[in-house]
Formats: structure tokens, C-alpha cells, sequence
């Protein structure tokens, strides 16, 4: 039976991994959310300073520190508030800023202050009450303390703030990398389920493999797709790191990120794949058509996207109890514990009790998406509509 | 090219039109989403009571949204300072609840566990000659604004003598900039209520409806007639159809059919919008600001119909292209890709409806429709540059059509084999 189930396997993952579908997400994907990052960061920062038009400063009356700020960005000198006023009343400014002698600025303007010129406007003010402070004090007074970052669980264990966004970027990309491998490679197994069932060529395999071994096998091919396909992200993701030490990302935020517990969610990682998988199994089995088949496993992988809709909860209340029992849950802990795990100190029981919980889900969905699979082999595809139709009087 | 008989052409839009006005599924989407919308819209005006309400608090007390949202807006600080001056000095602001003192960081982590506070700063005994701060926080998650407030209450331990105003402005630079808004002059009258309103989100939210009603038509529309051609390349139908209509007609009548059953579910969709629209702006501000003039609507039905013609020429080819519809998935995300962009930049899209990028997608058949729409929705655009949109989109939506007419061939629909690119540039340049 196991040899069966090897050359199940091996063909599963050998139809696949030369497939274009395959192909096309495995280096389409990265590169797709690359370009919509980056369109979305360059228009959030882009609208962050937009302005319909030019903004103005009056030059004169400004204290030195205030006016070396000021003179360093965008804004268009005016020599007077006059010269301002008309060009102002002209529309060719949007607004403009006088200083008021007394540490702050008066903004006359048509147009909400853009947070751009704000920031400019704050930074020459702090500069002027800079400026004001004993030469000997002035570095302090500017910058008070260099804030390093430690759980409460262990506070010798400090990182800086650009480790923490990193930090935080790897805790959400490992999951959804996970999520999007597993729901690929599941989607791949509920249509060949289906579609062999419906072209009834799963009569002919049973005929020469047994259904545990039909089901096994590309159970576990499609697990190596989604493998393969997470070994190429991860490979990528290396590429892109030691070209972005080259440019001049810091080594020392590379070297802080909880790599030994990116490793550590691969648990998790193939408890949800098996788990997942053996629920669409079961449902591409008992539909039999490969269209509805696929829009089940839509809602079945629900568990795995519902913890990103409470990313806050897992970020910021990461011990609370509804984040404890998203981490525990089969269905949802694939992508909330690993989250956790990556951003907090999770308690050792909670950690072994969530892996147990997945791997004995995961073993009683594969039994039972096996009995599902003898059960339904020989029955024709379940017409839902036609059994509510047949069962309303 | 042969021109199609008409009284063919209109058969096959009719048989199109008729069948999928009775799939449920349109008939799910284009009523029961305004009954959805109806329902949530007016649940949410009337503030319910009893069960949901009580409902909707357990789960946001389970999932602690209203601490979320606290300690995101006002972090209370837990404060273990060994430094001179301790804990309780003179320095530290008298309004400032927001700090609590602990004589050590156990205590203080002991609080921080219970969620007495949410962050806990351990000052140095040494402090300002070694000046690392350690924050504790429960989690990895970068700080919000309790880094700042800490930044401020410590330097004034560094100069305790610094003049208020001095202070105030080191710490608090924005409450120094007095804004005196102005009537803008004529010239950028509508250029400033697009500034005005770009700030308001729930302009925002509407004025993105307004361009996902017109979208989710286009596409809605597209995406039946993708599915009848591929429906009928599995089932063999195509082959009994092509014995007595060209394929030529076929596309037409296709195109013209399910654009009927768009139009008909715009008109829907876009009355019901009118609709909430005039109720809602007794409720919300900023839907009496969103202008509909008849000249907009017009255009909005322009928009509609070139837009859906270039969209659908599109799928209509993907359609003749692949062989089944499960294998359409790929082909039809490229095709669709450019339809996004305004997505992915809405922001500055939203801030600046008249920029560079506004006007240049405005101008791009693909997006034409979308950006064109809120630009229209958020003020006046001249006339040349509605005319040059729309003239450009006519001239994509033929071209794509005349692109489609050539892949909708006879030995294209009954071709059964996969779809590669070669064979896909082939096809488009007459050589299969």
C-alpha cells in the first residue's frame, strides 16, 4: 500500500510542479505583492505631502534655526506677509506660514494644512526652542534617551525599534506565506478529487489502489508542492536579503529576527496542511463537482484567514484569552500561533497544547476524510439544491 | 470580414439576455445586495437595541476592542525610575495620569500582566549620563505613542529650568501652528473643495462605492459572458451554434446581450445608490457633498458601455482562448490586472483627483472608467479632457473588439487543447 501511495504522490507533484498554475503563483505571487507594496507605500507617502498647490513662508522676522529648516525644503520663500497674500489671493500658493515671534507660525491658507508642511513647520519650531537651550544641554534636551525594546517576560533581551518592524513584518509574512501554500496546494487536491470523481477515473484507481493510499498519496504530494513553493519564497526572501545587507540594511536587524522560531511554525505550518487537506478531501469526495468543490474549500479555509482579521488582538493583547484560543483552535492556531510565537513569549503548555491539539485534528480529519472517500466513491455527486428542493413539502 | 446578420445577432443577445436575467445568481447579486446594504445601513442608523447590541458588546469584550482602541489613543505608562529624582520628582507634569510609578520591575511587570498598563519604562540609576531606556511591553509590537510622552517627561529631567514655552514647544511643536482658513479664490474654487473633501473618509468610502458599483457591473457582466463561451466549448453546444451562426455574430450577440443584462443591473444598483444617497445625506455630511448631476450620469452610462465593451471584447477572448474555465483563472488576472491600478494608489488618487496620475488614468482605457468617475464625482474636469478620455476609450474598446473577433474564430472554439502564450500571440497576429 505504501508503494501505491508513493507513486500517487510522486505523480501529484509532478503534475503539478511543472504546471504554469504552479509556475505563475510560486514567482508571479512574490513579484505581484511587491508592486502592489510598493504602489500603495509610494501613494501613501506621495499623498501624505501632496498639495493641490505650492506652499509659501515668510523669510522675514524668522529666528536662524527656524529659517535653515525651512530654507531646506519645498516651501517658496516670500520676502514679506504682503508679497504672500497676493500670491495667495492669486492662487498660486495654497497657503503660507509667518512667524508669529513667540515660537510658533500663523498659517493663512485655502487648503487643509498637508501633513508635509506641518512636519517642516514642527521641525523649525523645535529648532528655534532648540536653539534656546545651554549649549551643554542641547544634545540631551534634543534627544532625551535611547529607547531599547525587551518583553516583560525577559527584559535582558533588548532589540532597537528598526528591529521591531522587521520583527513584526516577518510575524505577519511567515503566516500568510504558510496560508497561501496551503490554500494552493488544497485548491489544487479538491479540484483533482472532484474532477475524478465526476469523470468517475477514481473507479478505475480504486480498482488497482486502495483509497487510503489514493488519498494518502496525493495528500502528501500535494504537501511537498507546498513545500517547494515555500522553499522558493524562502529562498527569495534570502536573495533579497543579502542583496538588502549589500545596500545597507543592517546586519544586526537581520541577525534579531527569531529565526529558530520561523523554523519552529513549520510545525504548524504541516498540522494546518494536513488538516485543511483532509477536510477538502473529504468535501471534494462527498460534492463531486469540481466548481462547488472548490467554492467549499473556500469556506473551509475560513479558520486560516479569520486570525489576520484580528491582527490587533494577536499584536497588541497577545496573552488575552480570544488570542490564546485562536492559537489553540486546529483551525485557526496554523496562523495565530506562529504569530504569537514570533511576537511573544507564549507559555510552553499553551505552545505543546495547540501542536497536540493540531496533530490529533489532523489525524482524525485524515480517518475520517478516508471514510468519507469509501462512502462516497460509488455514490453520485450530491445535487444540494435538488435535496432541499426534494425535502421542502 | 463578413458584417453579421443582425436578426441572428439579435436572437443570440436575446437567448443570452433571458436565461441569465433568471440565474440565480444575478438575481441573488443584483437584489440581494441592495437588501443587504439596506439591512446593515439601517441597523447601523438605528443604533440597534436588545439582542445585537448585547451580543455585539460580548464579542467586542472578548475580542477587547475597546481596550484596543484605548491604549492606542491614551497608553497608560508604567515608570520604574532608580535615577536621581525618582519616580514622584518635581519635573514630571502635573496633568500627566497617564504615568504610573513602580519601585521595581517586578511590581511592575506584575502590573503590566494584568493589563494595569500597557507599557513599562525602566530608567537607568545612572540616567541622563547612560541614557538607555528600556520599554517592557507584552509584545514585539512597535510602540505607539507612549515612546513619545516618555521622550518628553525626560527632558525635562534634563533641563528642569526650561522656560513653559520652551518646553511646550519641544514637546508639542503642532499646537504652535495657528491655521487661518480662508475662502479660496475663484480660479481653484473646485480645486479646494476636492482638497477639503480629499480629508473626509467617509467621502472617501462613498466616492469608492460610487466607482465599485460601476466596476463590479463591467465585470459582472464580463466575467457571464467568459463563462458561456468556455460553458459551451466543454458541453460541445459551440459546435451545433457554429453550424449556423459565424463566429462573428456569436461575439456580437454575446457582447450585446449580457451588456443589456449589465446596463440593466447598473440601473438597479445605481438607483438604489441614489436613493441612499438623498437618505443618507439627511445622516452623513458628506454624501450631500458628492455631486450627480444628469450630465455625470450620463457619463456614468458612457463610461459603462465603453468600459464594458473593452472589458468584455477581453474575456471574450480568454474565453474562445482556454479550454475550459477552470484553466481561465491566469489569463483572466492578467487581463484584469490593469483594472486594479487605481486601487493600489487611491490614496493619492483621492488627494489629488487632478494630479499627473489622476489625469494620466483618466486617460488609460483600462482605467478610464474607475478614475474618470471619481474624478467627476469630486469635481468639475474640463470638457477636453472627458472628451479625450472617452475618445481614447472608444478607440481601446474597438481595437479590443477587433483583437477579439480574430481570436473568436471557428478553429479557436472548437480547439480543445491548453492555452500557451506562443499559441496566444500566434492567434492574434493571424498565423493560426
Amino acid at each position: 500500500m505504501i508503494r501505491a501511495a508513493v507513486r500517487v504522490a510522486r505523480f501529484e507533484y509532478m503534475r503539478h510542479v511543472r504546471s504554469k498554475q504552479f509556475l505563475g503563483t510560486t514567482f508571479g505571487m512574490p513579484v505581484f505583492m511587491l508592486l502592489v507594496g510598493g504602489f500603495a507605500a509610494w501613494s501613501g507617502s506621495t499623498a501624505q505631502n501632496a498639495t493641490a498647490h505650492p506652499w509659501g513662508y515668510v523669510g522675514a522676522g524668522l529666528p536662524p534655526a527656524a529659517a535653515d529648516v525651512l530654507a531646506a525644503t519645498d516651501l517658496r520663500p516670500f520676502t514679506d506677509v504682503k508679497t504672500a497674500a497676493a500670491a495667495l489671493a492669486a492662487g498660486t500658493v495654497g497657503g503660507y506660514a509667518a512667524h508669529d515671534g513667540a515660537l510658533g507660525f500663523r498659517v493663512t491658507a485655502w487648503e487643509p494644512l498637508p501633513d508635509g508642511v506641518s512636519d517642516a513647520l514642527s521641525e523649525a519650531i523645535r529648532a528655534e526652542a532648540l536653539s534656546a537651550a545651554p549649549p551643554a544641554l542641547r544634545a540631551a534636551f534634543d534627544e532625551p534617551a535611547t529607547i531599547v525594546y525587551a518583553l516583560a517576560a525577559a527584559p535582558s533581551h533588548v532589540r532597537s525599534a528598526d528591529t521591531l518592524w522587521a520583527t513584526l513584518a516577518v510575524a505577519f509574512a511567515v503566516p500568510l506565506a504558510l496560508t497561501l501554500a496551503v490554500l494552493f496546494s488544497t485548491t489544487l487536491l479538491v479540484t483533482a478529487v472532484a474532477e475524478e470523481k465526476a469523470n468517475r477515473l477514481i473507479e478505475c484507481l480504486a480498482t488497482s489502489v486502495a483509497p487510503l493510499a489514493l488519498v494518502g498519496g496525493k495528500v502528501v504530494g500535494l504537501g511537498l508542492l507546498a513545500l517547494t513553493q515555500l522553499g522558493i519564497w524562502a529562498a527569495g526572501a534570502a536573495a533579497a536579503a543579502v542583496v538588502g545587507l549589500r545596500l545597507g540594511l543592517p546586519g544586526a536587524t537581520v541577525a534579531a529576527m527569531p529565526w529558530p522560531t520561523v523554523a519552529l511554525a513549520g510545525i504548524w505550518l504541516i498540522g494546518g496542511y494536513l488538516v485543511q487537506a483532509a477536510l477538502v478531501v473529504g468535501l471534494g469526495i462527498a460534492i463531486g463537482e469540481p466548481r462547488e468543490a472548490q467554492q467549499v474549500a473556500g469556506f473551509a479555509s475560513l479558520g486560516l484567514v479569520l486570525p489576520f482579521s484580528l491582527a490587533g488582538l494577536l499584536v497588541f493583547r497577545p496573552a488575552s484569552p480570544a488570542a490564546v484560543w485562536l492559537s489553540i483552535l486546529p483551525l485557526t492556531s496554523p496562523v495565530a500561533m506562529p504569530i504569537r510565537l514570533l511576537l511573544s513569549a507564549v507559555p510552553l503548555q499553551q505552545a505543546v497544547l495547540s501542536a497536540a491539539l493540531l496533530a490529533l485534528t489532523a489525524v482524525l480529519a485524515l480517518w475520517a476524510a478516508g471514510a468519507v472517500f469509501r462512502w462516497a466513491m460509488l455514490r453520485p455527486p450530491i445535487r444540494w439544491r435538488r435535496r432541499v428542493k426534494a425535502a421542502l413539502p | 470580414m463578413t458584417l453579421p446578420r443582425w436578426p441572428r445577432v439579435a436572437t443570440i443577445a436575446g437567448r443570452e439576455f433571458a436565461w441569465h436575467l433568471r440565474r440565480k445568481s444575478f438575481l441573488l447579486t443584483t437584489f440581494g445586495l441592495p437588501v443587504v446594504g439596506l439591512i446593515v445601513g439601517g441597523a447601523t442608523l438605528m443604533v440597534g437595541t436588545g439582542v445585537a447590541v448585547e451580543v455585539g458588546a460580548a464579542v467586542g469584550r472578548a475580542l477587547e476592542v475597546d481596550e484596543l482602541r484605548r491604549s492606542a489613543d491614551a497608553p497608560r505608562i508604567g515608570w520604574v525610575d532608580a535615577a536621581d529624582g525618582g519616580a514622584g520628582d518635581a519635573a514630571a507634569p502635573a496633568e500627566d495620569d497617564a504615568f504610573r510609578a513602580f519601585a521595581d520591575v517586578d511590581d511592575a511587570g506584575e502590573a503590566l500582566a494584568a493589563g494595569e498598563v500597557d507599557s513599562v519604562f525602566v530608567v537607568p540609576p545612572d540616567y541622563p549620563r547612560r541614557h538607555d531606556v528600556v520599554r517592557l511591553a507584552r509584545s514585539w509590537a512597535p510602540p505607539s505613542g507612549d515612546v513619545g510622552a516618555v521622550t518628553d517627561r525626560l527632558r525635562l529631567r534634563v533641563w528642569p529650568d526650561a522656560p513653559p514655552e520652551v518646553s511646550a514647544a519641544m514637546v508639542r511643536p503642532q499646537q504652535r501652528i495657528d491655521v487661518d482658513l480662508v475662502a479660496p479664490p475663484a480660479n481653484v474654487a473646485a480645486e479646494a473643495e476636492a482638497a477639503a473633501g480629499a480629508d473626509d473618509p467617509s467621502r472617501l468610502m462613498l466616492v469608492l462605492a460610487v466607482g465599485l458599483l460601476l466596476y463590479t457591473t463591467i465585470f459582472t457582466a464580463s466575467s457571464y459572458l467568459m463563462q458561456s463561451v468556455t460553458t459551451e466549448k466543454e458541453n460541445r453546444v459551440i459546435e451545433v451554434l457554429l453550424t449556423s451562426v459565424s463566429p462573428l455574430e456569436l461575439l456580437v450577440g454575446k457582447v450585446t446581450g449580457l451588456g443589456m443584462l449589465g446596463g440593466l443591473q447598473l440601473l438597479i444598483w445605481g438607483g438604489f445608490g441614489l436613493l441612499s444617497l438623498n437618505v443618507g445625506a439627511v445622516f452623513i455630511a458628506a454624501a450631500a457633498t458628492i455631486r450627480f448631476g444628469p450630465t455625470v450620469l450620463l457619463l456614468a452610462a458612457v463610461y459603462f458601455l465603453f468600459g464594458y465593451l473593452f472589458y468584455a471584447s477581453l474575456m471574450g477572448a480568454v474565453g474562445a482562448l482556454v479550454p475550459s474555465f477552470q484553466e481561465s483563472g491566469p489569463l483572466t488576472f492578467v487581463v484584469l490586472l490593469p483594472a486594479w491600478l487605481p486601487f493600489f494608489v487611491l490614496e493619492l488618487l483621492m488627494r489629488q483627483p487632478n494630479g499627473t496620475l489622476g489625469r494620466a488614468l483618466s486617460l488609460f482605457p483600462p482605467t478610464a472608467p474607475l478614475v474618470m468617475m471619481l474624478r467627476l464625482s469630486s469635481g468639475p474636469v474640463p470638457v477636453w479632457e472627458v472628451a479625450l478620455s472617452l475618445a481614447l476609450l472608444v478607440a481601446g474598446a474597438a481595437a479590443v473588439l477587433a483583437l477579439a473577433a480574430r481570436v473568436f474564430a471557428t478553429n479557436q472554439l472548437l480547439a480543445g487543447e491548453a492555452f500557451n502564450l506562443r499559441r496566444g500571440v500566434a492567434v492574434l497576429m493571424g498565423r493560426s
